[in-house]
């Protein structure tokens, strides 16, 4: 061996390397700062002086009411307000992450124009007067063109005034199209609007129920209004407060909202109405409903005999005689012995109350279903009594919005004709885009709505959109919507503008939240209703008239002085002043703390709102808008629809003959098609509520806590049938369904039925900030099949094969 | 001198996790970025914790939000070399960041794993910066973080009722997670006074004190689920 | 001791071959000491990454606080009971063949320690603040039981070390050769008076005698910082002797590695002959079937017990995740030196070296397993998360591992590795000391044939 290292090539050696350590920052010198390294960028936290100011979460539907801590111009701590009849104080995680989404990093912070094309955009920064010239000049074109009712405005959640404002706005503009986001509640309403004839203000007493069986509503994690259902939850368990009530589950994951249940029913997925129909037999053969109700308030219990003579089958005859319990108990694949437990119980325990699913907040259940539950309330004659299902009544100046003023305006661009319903729901938007009819969408604005990612079929809606000329977002951030616009006119935050909100979905009480600004705006924001304002203001003649208010505090307050006319309710007051007030008005009392309108307006300013806290049961007339002015067990609308439309009905593959056509009744099930074993269902989950939140690290690290996951999607999938396919924990594994394929983590969980999977929903997003796009859509493996009825989506069908990547 | 103690009533909860996004604003726990979250880095004083048994239909899961539960005979306090941790008069466990060597032996002693570290230098990206509470000190890297009942908040409610001339009232002083919960489900007061709600509840059938057989006191109680009591109405 | 040894080689006779790697360095000791400083700046680098980031660089996480680090300051730890307490043992005891042996252990024990004390200050999240340990102690933490019983075991087999080799400094010292300040310095003046010889074999036996217990203690308050909290297969009362025998074992082993290296490549076979190795051998073998009496006693108590929290742990060490490294140690812990050293006929210096070498991989893994699986598994619900080292982590415990077979080696660049005056004291006295000692203790010494020893003299 020729190398030999003698000492002097060795201490050369070395004294290099020192050198080189050296020079690499390791000297004294180095060594010195090396603590100054340890300690670097430690930050000390700023201040200044505090102060608490109210708001209105608008993070969900749920309109919660919050109590804001300012240090200095910074928003530190988002609280609940105590006085708010809503949350009373309370918050769920999403109301808490509010200052994260004012404070994020990748917020919208000034209005953008794409300068490229749809499909490659390039974003340039813009002036406000620019941007909102550019939507003014198009608008103003179409208008002139005679085409204002091809302008489509999409709406997510936002206040009742807010709403009254785009509405006069687009009445005033000449267009029909203020269209809304799904919600889930959509199945149980339209189920309420056949058996009811009311559209909205579906609503449970929760507080006062005794008796509660869910079918497949997740009522902890997103159902409604979140807090005001997890504080009658509270209520229910109260240490000390009287006898608990009980809270059946009946769902075939063992979900967060199962395990909190005092009782989880584990049933074939899709089978509700039939364990509906199956309870309602029980109740039936053993006289336990309540027969009085059902005689005096209810159509088509009995077989009953029409104008023309012909007899129809009544409920009770096709409950007694399709729905035995063997038979339900097969299909539903629950025993028998809890259908007959869970019956009795239901019967005997009064008020009960039977709430029908939904998949998610933004996503409807099944219907029909919904209309079997609904049925099971009012045998129990839980219609209009305190712990039942109540209907909410208007606030003075609702159906003025809704009766069209001003110009007579074309039909609604979602609107069918010999449709059992007024409107077809989003999810067909996409179709009425590609194929121009009723007519071609020329210019579409969103607020509040992320469409193309929350919609089941929102890919579709994204290729769409490439045939509106003219997009418009008011996003906060970078979402699959606004990424196919052509402008982006970001909203100010929750907490940087007016807040107001009417009352949530579900809550039984009318009410309206009023919050000034309680800060400053941190970014080059614009609070999109002020934009709206701009733009009436620009386009000038009638539209300008319409909102003859300049600031959009002068628009809520002039709506908020119509609320004194209705000579009723008071604002947001402690507990004790409330039992008081309610004591009063049952007497037929008013006696408000303000006698003028600006009173009102001060008080509602301090107190964060005003409410009607009296229900005032029974007022049949208003609850029931059948043409039986009765609830209808058998819906004559469907029955006058199936009588019109033979044909159509035909063509959803129904008898219009059949009686069952208008009474509840099970569907038949999907099958599995041929190499896709296994059921695909969405679920949600409560931080990611509505497929939103996503980007907020506070809500990833907690969405996925009962499988102890975070800012990752994971499958769901049952031990045994992981077994099956040779599957084990943590796997890497390829969802595929007939769709698509995506690839996600497994993780096992016994709570969910074997052959059954379930994805989260929210995560997935392709835009927008780095910490949203984490995870998979399941909403791009599903298949959505319009329910036949109602044409409302159905994402629970979906068959997937599952294998390891 | 009271001692200050916390009852979570199982039945109530909704695990719905708000007291936990609650402590985390409250007392400027940073998130942790993804790729550190799944590493298992996630800085967390409070979380809820699944303890899920049985199989497909017969599942039981406990949803437990787990804060630190302030034993009266904390495991932590007695292994830190450095006296870093310790109990307050009134039965607080404190953490002394400023003085913890970052030796994680009281993270390993706790058997509630209630104690986090901060692995890296907490980032708050942007203008998050803005969101911190000025009331509590953000971490520097390398120590040991812990629940600490808000302390902050019982150092200002006895100053507001110093300056106001009064003793400290029931509900004076609450901490973020009992104050925001929906449910109602935390309750919070003062142990010693056998007239406070949580001394009653602390007393009651249902109470119970986690992981009771390791003798660590704890000052947090948990009142079990219960059940539906039944039976048909009269 | 009747002619004071001059230092020149020729006047140390056969033993000036001890000398040798003094005097001369061979290229292969400065490409060794290359690769090994490699390593540590290998290490010194990560050290410093891992101080600029925070411990997020390694792949410690929640609830698994403690891992490689806290493994390597065991082991390094149990390691060091090699030297002081074989040597101490093997004096008390008169072993005569300990002579050449116990300067190779004691160095170890010295130098590993200080990587032991390194291992618990990287593991810190603030090094900075090391100081509070001291200013503000907590007598109640067994990590302060540690912090005072490493410092004094530190000090007294330093001092165990330096005693002996006070009379081989003076040698090197009269011997004139480079370092000769050093080693004036160094031998505070040894003259080897009789006086001197006195005080010195008084003061080593002393020592001896006082480091055992301290050796002994501090591998049990090591062992207290798991024994002392709650925490499932942690909380255990055998710990104490458990871990002081792994100790010794694992010392054994790392003992008998340094030997046949030296041997090797100082050409010392005289010196270490195939009896002392086969003598460690035996003691290697003993200590392995303690190893495992303590090991099965330990499970079998936590198996028998029953305790649902012990028992998951328990089943991922024997079945679970655990379970490779499990039995991984259990095979190079007992199962292999059990087998190569059983028979006097197999346990040849090779299978020695391969049994040590296979046992000190078995213990590193013990500390691991005892360490890692139960924090992986507290007794509230958690996720399941993996603990993998990373190259942090790796680096700067080959780091460690390099410096201490570099530091190693540099001592036996400036001194002798095997005691040279004992050596050569051996053959004065030892026969005569064993004569005596066997005859103060034999019935009727005079009555049989003990002669024949003094025969073998020749």
């Amino acid at each position: 061996m020729a190398f030999k290292v003698n000492r002097r090539d060795f201490l050369r050696f070395t004294a290099g390397g020192a050198a080189g350590l050296a020079a690499s920052g390791v000297s004294l010198q180095g060594i010195s700062t090396l603590n100054a390294a340890i300690t670097a960028g430690e930050r000390d936290v700023p201040r200044g002086p505090e102060a608490w100011s109210l708001s209105v979460c608008s993070l969900c539907p749920g309109g919660c009411g919050l109590r804001v801590r300012t240090i200095g111009k910074r928003a530190v701590k988002i609280q609940g307000n105590p006085l708010h009849p809503v949350s009373h104080g309370g918050l769920c995680p999403r109301g808490l992450a509010g200052l994260q989404l004012l404070y994020h990093p990748d917020r919208l912070v000034t209005p953008l124009e794409n300068v490229g094309s749809r499909s490659n955009p390039e974003w340039r920064e813009v002036s406000w007067e620019e941007a909102i010239a550019k939507v003014v000049a198009r608008l103003q074109a179409l208008k002139d063109h005679g085409q204002a009712h091809t302008l489509v405005f999409l709406s997510g959640r936002s206040g009742r005034l807010r709403q009254r404002l785009l509405r006069r706005f687009l009445q005033a503009y000449g267009s029909p199209n203020l269209l809304h986001a799904p919600t889930g509640l959509d199945s149980a309403s339209r189920a309420v609007y056949l058996q009811q004839g009311m559209h909205e203000g579906l609503a449970y007493d929760l507080d006062r129920t005794r008796y509660l069986v869910s079918f497949g509503a997740n009522l902890l994690e997103g159902w409604g209004s979140p807090v005001s259902t997890m504080r009658a939850f509270g209520r229910w368990r109260a240490a000390g407060g009287g006898q608990r009530a009980k809270f059946v589950q009946v769902d075939p994951r063992f979900s967060p909202t199962a395990a909190r249940a005092d009782e989880w029913i584990a049933l074939r997925p899709g089978t509700e109405a039939a364990l509906a129909l199956g309870i309602a037999y029980v109740l039936i053969t053993e006289g336990l409903h309540d027969a009085q109700f059902v005689e005096d308030h209810t159509f088509g219990f009995e077989d009953w005999r029409d104008g023309r003579g012909r007899m129809h089958m009544g409920f009770r005859s096709l409950v007694l005689r399709e729905y035995r319990l063997n038979d339900v108990a097969a299909l539903t694949q629950v025993p028998v012995e809890t259908i007959l437990r869970v019956a009795r119980e239901f019967g005997g325990n009064r008020p009960a109350l039977a709430i029908g699913g939904q998949v998610s907040s933004t996503l409807p259940g099944d219907p029909r279903a919904a209309m079997a539950v609904h049925s099971l309330n009012a045998m129990m004659g839980s219609l209009e009594v305190a712990g039942g299902a109540l209907m909410r009544p208007e606030l003075p100046g609702d159906s003025e919005t809704r009766s069209g003023q001003g110009p007579t305006l074309p039909p609604s661009i979602l609107q069918r004709d010999n449709s059992i319903f007024p409107e077809v729901d989003l999810t067909h938007l996409s179709q009425v885009i590609r194929s121009k009819s009723p007519y071609p969408v020329q210019a579409l604005l969103t607020y509040g709505t992320d469409p193309v990612f929350s919609l089941p079929n929102g890919e579709e809606l994204g290729e769409a959109l490439q045939q509106v000329p003219f997009v418009v977002s008011f996003a906060s951030f970078m979402d699959e919507t606004a990424a196919r616009a052509d402008l982006i006119l970001p909203d100010d935050s929750d907490l940087e503008k007016w807040q107001e909100a009417a009352s949530p979905p579900t809550f039984p009480f009318l009410l309206q939240s009023i919050s000034p600004p309680v800060i400053e705006r941190v970014h080059n924001t614009r609070d999109t209703s002020e934009v709206i304002l701009s733009v009436a203001e620009a386009l000038g003649g009638n539209v300008a008239s319409s909102l003859p208010e300049s600031t959009v505090e002068g628009f809520l307050r002039a709506e908020a002085d119509k609320i004194l006319a209705g000579r009723s309710g008071y604002t947001f007051a402690t507990q004790l002043e409330e039992t008081w007030n309610r004591l009063l008005e049952r007497s037929g009392w008013w006696a408000p703390t303000y006698s003028t309108a600006d009173e009102l307006w001060q008080e509602m300013k301090e107190k964060g709102g005003w409410w009607e806290p009296t229900y005032y049961y029974g007022e049949w007339g208003r609850v029931f808008r059948t043409s039986s002015h009765r609830f209808e067990f058998y819906s004559q609308r469907l029955a006058e629809y199936a009588t019109r439309n033979r044909e159509q009905v035909q063509a959803m593959g129904l008898d219009p003959d059949d009686d069952r056509f208008c009474l509840p009744h099970q569907v038949s099930l999907p099958t599995a098609p041929e190499g896709f074993p296994l059921l695909l269902i969405p679920v949600e989950v409560l931080p990611l509520m509505g497929g939103e939140g996503a980007e907020l690290p506070y809500l990833q690290q907690i969405a996925g806590a009962h499988v102890f996951e975070h800012w990752e999607s994971w499958l769901e999938m049952n031990p045994a049938t992981a077994g099956q396919y040779g599957l084990q924990d943590r796997d890497q594994v390829w969802i595929e369904s007939a769709r698509g394929r995506a690839r996600v983590r497994l993780r096992l969980y016994e709570g969910v039925r074997p052959g059954v999977v379930h994805l989260p929903l929210g995560y997935g997003r392709e835009q927008g900030s780095e910490w949203g796009r984490r995870g998979v859509n399941p909403l791009k493996l599903i298949q959505t099949k319009p329910e036949p009825l109602t044409l409302l989506p159905q994402v629970s069908q979906t068959y997937v094969r599952v294998y390891r990547v | 001198m009271p001692r200050w103690g916390m009852v979570i009533d199982l039945a109530k909860c909704t695990a719905c996790q708000a007291c936990v996004v609650a402590c985390q604003a409250e007392n400027n726990v940073p998130c942790v970025e993804p790729e550190q979250a799944a590493k298992g880095r996630i800085i967390s004083w409070l979380s809820v914790l699944p303890d899920l048994k049985g199989q497909y239909p017969n599942v039981l899961m406990r949803l437990m939000p787990l804060p630190c539960l302030h034993c009266d005979e904390p495991p932590c306090i007695r292994v830190c070399p450095v006296g870093a941790t310790g109990i307050t008069p009134e039965g607080i466990v404190r953490q002394t960041f400023p003085r913890c060597i970052g030796c994680r032996y009281c993270t390993n002693a706790c058997p509630y794993t209630r104690r986090s570290f901060n692995w890296r230098l907490p980032d708050f990206p942007g203008e998050l910066v803005q969101a911190l509470n000025p009331d509590v000190s953000v971490r520097p890297k390398g120590v040991v973080e812990k629940c600490t009942l808000c302390h902050h908040r019982l150092l200002r409610a006895r100053e507001q009722a110093r300056a106001e001339d009064r003793p400290l009232a029931v509900g004076d002083y609450v901490p973020a997670c009992v104050e925001i919960c929906p449910a109602e489900a935390m309750y919070f007061g003062d142990l010693e006074d056998p007239n406070s709600k949580v001394s009653e509840l602390a007393e009651s059938a249902r109470a119970f004190r986690y992981l009771e057989e390791l003798g660590t006191e704890p000052k947090v109680v948990f009142l079990s689920e219960g059940e539906w009591a039944g039976g048909e109405q009269t | 001791m009747e002619s004071k040894p001059k230092g020149k080689p020729e006047d140390l006779g056969p033993d000036a071959v001890l000398l040798q790697p003094i005097v001369a360095t061979r290229s292969s000791f400065y490409i060794l000491t290359m690769v090994f400083l490699g390593f540590t700046s290998l290490s010194c680098f990560a050290y410093l990454y891992q101080l600029r980031w925070g411990l997020g660089v390694t792949g410690l996480n929640v609830p698994m606080y403690w891992g490689i680090y806290i493994t390597n300051f065991v082991f390094f730890i149990g390691i060091s009971h090699a030297g002081t307490l074989i040597s101490a043992i093997l004096r008390i005891c008169h072993a005569e063949w300990r002579r050449s042996i116990t300067r190779a252990a004691e160095v170890i024990t010295v130098i590993v320690l200080f990587f032991g004390v390194g291992s618990i200050i990287v593991d810190l999240g603030r090094p900075d603040r090391l100081l509070n340990v001291l200013l503000y102690p907590n007598f109640r933490s067994p990590l302060l039981w540690d912090v005072c019983s490493v410092s004094v075991y530190l000090m007294a087999s330093s001092i165990y070390l330096y005693l002996p080799l006070i009379p081989d400094i003076a040698i090197l010292r009269d011997y004139g050769g480079k370092y000769t300040w050093l080693y004036r310095l160094l031998a505070l003046g040894w003259s080897g008076s009789e006086r001197q010889q006195r005080i010195l074999n008084k003061a080593i036996s002393v020592m001896a005698v006082l480091v055992i217990p301290i050796a002994v203690s501090v591998h049990t308050v090591v062992s207290w910082v798991f024994g002392m909290t709650v925490q499932p297969m942690w909380h255990s009362t055998i710990f104490g002797p458990y871990f002081v025998v792994g100790a010794i074992f694992s010392g054994i082993a790392s003992l008998i590695i340094a030997m046949a290296l030296i041997r090797r490549i100082y050409f010392l076979q005289e010196y270490f002959k195939d009896i002392h190795f086969s003598h460690l051998g035996t003691l290697l073998m003993v200590f392995a079937l303690l190893w495992f009496y303590f090991t099965f006693a330990e499970n079998l108590t936590t198996f028998y017990g029953h305790e649902p929290a012990h028992l998951q742990v328990f089943y991922s060490k024997l079945t679970g995740r655990f379970a490779p490294l499990f039995w991984t140690m259990v095979v190079t812990c007992f199962v292999i030196p059990a087998g190569l050293l059983f028979h006097r006929r197999i346990r040849t210096v090779r299978n020695t070296v391969i049994a040590s070498f296979s046992v000190l991989i078995g213990m590193y893994l013990e500390r691991y397993t005892i360490v890692v699986p139960t924090l992986s598994l507290p007794r509230v619900p958690s996720d399941t998360v993996f603990y993998t080292p990373t190259w942090v982590e790796i680096s700067i415990t080959l780091g460690f591992g390099a410096t201490f077979i570099f530091l190693y080696m540099l001592f036996t660049k400036f001194f002798p590795i095997v005691s040279i005056w004992e050596v050569q004291e051996g053959r004065k006295v030892a026969l005569r000391e064993a004569r005596e000692r066997i005859e103060a203790y034999t019935p009727h010494p005079t009555a049989g044939d003990l002669g024949t020893l003094e025969t073998a003299q020749d």
